[in-house]
């Protein structure tokens, strides 16, 4: 693989892209480098508002057209219970293996949840992983210029994400966490006990072996993160005070990813 | 920061109590005047006459690229169902901050519409119809963009671009080509299309700032 191209080049690059004049490796190339640059994505969103008014058309769609969207609005899936019980108290969810998606009954239980809340509390977890203050920065925005529940809605219908129940022993806890493939992840958190004034609930992602904190939280509907793609298993755990370097206090949900 | 419309569904959804999730419906009188962003919150509520008001909005625009990429109906029309159907299932992708949902809406179309032309079966046939074409008189933006019943400043942006650079536009955006194969067309550097292209687009961008076009459709 060659050397990544500077950053000069990839720019020259964003007014094609912007019309969906970049093909093949450099596309992807493009892509990837538009994940982590803000800028660069600022420049693609205008030139893709300038091309928009190129095309303001005063044609009417066909008719037709919309009776088709209307009917497959109405076909909503049959209700399926999703969750398969491995021994062990983790439970997984099955995604992707070809049966039609069934979203909502997934999310109608979620948007249940949220809506008993007299107020939604969504918490951003500062300590990312492996986010740079960018991305921490723009997962900030949009949760607060799209709405907060809809964010982490979409990630828990993403057919490209990973979704896991973390549970406690007993079984009587469950919160379900569902982590997008760029690593952004939301916990539901609803189900978790009120703390009492000198604790705190500390998220943690191990692998091999090794916890590392993701991030603490006190009372919360759902928590936004950032983890890592390598993550084995994600655990919650009541510590004292404003949260430990390492592990102390009990597991209080945990899960496999 | 926060749209009005958007903080105060979002807030009528929350007092909703234990009896669960919001029923709280915009009216046909509130869809009509909502925002992007009013809008695409109502439809993650699963309300379809948002999605309808945003089809009343925007499917002719959506519509009309479509069509003037594809030179046929039925796909054109199979990008506008697409469009739409991708906007009720995902709504938590369109993002206000970085644009209007026509744009966002149109952006979609246009790569969809691309992915369709760039099949095997298309590319042959534009090919021929691209010869056609270039011993016709070759792409002319101004008139494509007449063509779409265009807003006046915009017709006015493009007016004033150097031809090369409008010439570059036009057969990236409205003829679906890559910038190689524009390059090609045109027989010019690669480096320069790009170029041409992007400073294009800056340009427009800037001409429509300066006569106050930032408004919503």
């Amino acid at each position: 693989m060659t050397e990544p191209r500077p950053h000069a080049e990839l720019e020259e690059l964003l007014g094609a892209y912007a019309l969906d004049a970049v093909e093949g490796e450099e596309r992807e190339e493009l892509e990837l480098h538009l994940r982590d640059c803000p800028r660069c994505r600022a420049e693609v969103a205008d030139h893709r508002e300038v091309a928009g008014r190129l095309a303001y058309g005063g044609s009417a769609a066909p008719e037709g057209v919309w009776d088709r969207i209307a009917e497959s609005l109405e076909a909503t899936p049959p209700e399926l219970d999703l969750t398969v019980r491995v021994p062990g108290g983790t439970q997984v969810v099955p995604l992707g293996d070809g049966t039609p998606r069934r979203r909502r009954s997934w999310s109608t239980k979620l948007l249940a949840g949220l809506g008993a809340a007299a107020l939604v509390a969504v918490v951003v977890l500062g300590v990312g992983l492996v986010r740079q203050n960018d991305e921490i920065g723009d997962l900030e925005g949009q949760l607060r210029e799209v709405s907060l529940e809809r964010v982490a809605r979409g990630a828990f219908e993403d057919p490209d994400a990973r979704r896991i129940v973390l549970t406690s022993p007993d079984g009587r806890l469950t919160a379900p966490m569902a982590m997008t493939p760029d690593g952004s992840g939301y916990l539901m958190a609803s189900e978790l006990p009120e703390l009492s004034g000198n604790e705190t609930y500390q998220l943690w992602q191990v692998t091999g072996g090794q916890e590392v904190s993701l991030g603490t939280f006190r009372a919360a509907t759902v928590v936004a993160f950032g983890a890592s793609s390598d993550a084995e298993q994600f655990v919650v755990t009541r510590e004292a005070g404003n949260g430990v370097p390492t592990p102390l206090g009990p597991a209080v949900v945990a899960g496999d990813a | 920061m926060f749209d009005d419309s958007l903080a105060s569904l979002a807030s009528s959804a929350r007092e909703v109590g234990a009896e669960g999730f919001s029923e709280v419906a915009m009216s046909s009188a509130e869809l009509r005047d909502a925002s992007d962003a009013g809008l695409v919150v109502a439809i993650s509520r699963y309300q379809a006459d948002a999605l309808a008001e945003a089809y009343r909005r925007h499917a002719g625009a959506v519509f009309g690229l479509a069509r003037r990429l594809l030179s046929d109906q039925t796909m054109a029309e199979e990008v506008v169902q697409e469009v739409f159907l991708r906007l009720w299932n995902s709504p938590e992708k369109f993002d206000p901050a970085r644009g209007s949902l026509r744009s966002y809406l149109l952006a979609h179309a246009h790569g969809r519409a691309v992915d369709l032309l760039r099949s095997e079966t298309s590319r042959r046939r534009r090919e021929e119809q691209e010869l056609r074409r270039a011993a016709e008189g070759g792409y002319d933006l101004e008139h494509e963009v007449w063509d779409l019943a265009v807003a006046d400043q915009v017709k006015a942006a493009v007016a004033e671009l150097p031809p090369q650079e409008r010439e570059a536009i036009a057969l990236a955006y409205l003829g679906g080509h890559t910038y190689r194969e524009v390059a090609a067309l045109l027989d010019q550097p690669e480096g320069t299309v790009k170029s041409r292209i992007r400073a294009g687009l800056k340009r427009m961008r800037a001409h429509l700032t300066e006569a106050g076009v930032g408004g919503r459709w």
